[in-house]
């Protein structure tokens, strides 16, 4: 299968995986080694002295697997970019998950700020993997603005509603010059399986490994999901091909034109 | 003087530096992010920077997350 280049880094895996809400570090741990995953998230959090089980990253920082920091807990571009050069200090790294949902309910991404920060963020140095919403012309916006990949929504993080957003998806895929990782609501591996025969170029799972009765064999479950989605669509995969195009029920006269 | 770590204030007997304070603190400075008032340090220059009277520190490390 053809690997997956990211700002000139090769990927084998298309398995991104979140760190979140597991039982324990140890079991983590075992489902980021099971899953073979070569990118792992991690979020940022003001550090209490009073906690001394208090250092996650020896967990996860394992040869071969590369951190992907996030912007969680920041509710606008300005706190975005500060997170930004906070993470790209404590982890030496300029990869950059940029997450900006301020709205605690439905944890929804604000597209505004998103690209807001993604202009500034690219100028300064950063990869920047913008998740977003399943909305094509965002997404568009985003590659223009010099975003890494594009990490539109499936469903909000953690429903495990699947490809909700599947027709946008399919039109986000159809047009990126960057890679499309499908983020956020994946809730099966047969869901992972259905984003990659569409073409998504990776996608990125937490919740639905992480909370399931055995986080390390649903890990390993999604790796071959993930594996088996994009085999099928680098066969050519017959079922693959249902496109379909918008059709105007408004005149498109040009009467802006001069 | 009296600075300010993540919200918790600390007073100072005499003028430390920002690699002085996180050490007598007690913090395990790997994987770590300092920003004092806003700003962020960077690591090479935690030995020579004098934390001033009032200084508002934030340190970061990481967590786990999705």
């Amino acid at each position: 299968m053809n690997d997956l280049i990211i700002d000139g880094h090769r990927f084998v895996s298309r398995l991104f995986m979140g760190t979140g809400k597991f039982d324990s570090n140890d079991e983590m741990e075992k489902s980021i080694k099971s899953s073979g995953t070569e990118l792992v998230t991690v979020a940022m959090k003001r550090i209490d002295l009073d906690d001394k089980d208090d250092d996650m990253l020896k967990h996860i920082q394992h040869p071969g697997v590369k951190l992907l920091p996030n912007t969680s807990g920041v509710r606008d571009a300005e706190e975005a970019i500060f997170a930004a050069q906070m993470s790209r200090e404590a982890f030496g790294t300029n990869w950059l998950k940029l997450e900006i949902h301020p709205d605690p309910r439905y944890l929804l991404p604000d597209s505004v700020e998103t690209l807001k920060a993604t202009e500034q963020l690219v100028k300064m140095g950063f990869v920047v993997f913008p998740y977003c919403q399943a909305d094509p012309v965002l997404c568009k916006r985003l590659e223009e603005a010099g975003a890494a990949t594009v990490m539109p929504l499936g469903a909000p993080i953690g429903s495990n509603l699947g490809l909700r957003t599947k027709d946008f998806l399919r039109i986000i895929i159809e047009q990126s010059n960057v890679p499309v990782v499908v983020d956020a609501g994946i809730g099966a591996p047969s869901q992972a399986a259905e984003a990659m025969e569409m073409g998504a170029d990776a996608v990125l799972v937490n919740t639905a490994i992480a909370i399931a009765e055995n986080p390390v064999k649903t890990a390993e479950a999604f790796k071959l999901a993930v594996q088996a989605g994009r085999m099928a669509y680098e066969a050519g995969l017959a079922s693959g091909d249902t496109s379909f195009h918008a059709s105007a029920s408004s005149p498109l006269t040009s009467f802006l034109d001069k | 003087m009296n600075v300010t770590l993540n919200s918790k204030q600390y007073t100072l007997g005499a003028p430390l530096t920002l690699a002085e304070f996180i050490g007598k603190v007690g913090i395990n400075a790997d994987g770590i992010a300092i920003a004092v008032d806003h700003k962020v340090i960077p690591r090479s220059q935690w030995n020579g920077f004098m934390l001033e009277d009032g200084a508002k520190l934030i340190i970061i490390r990481a967590v786990c997350g999705g």
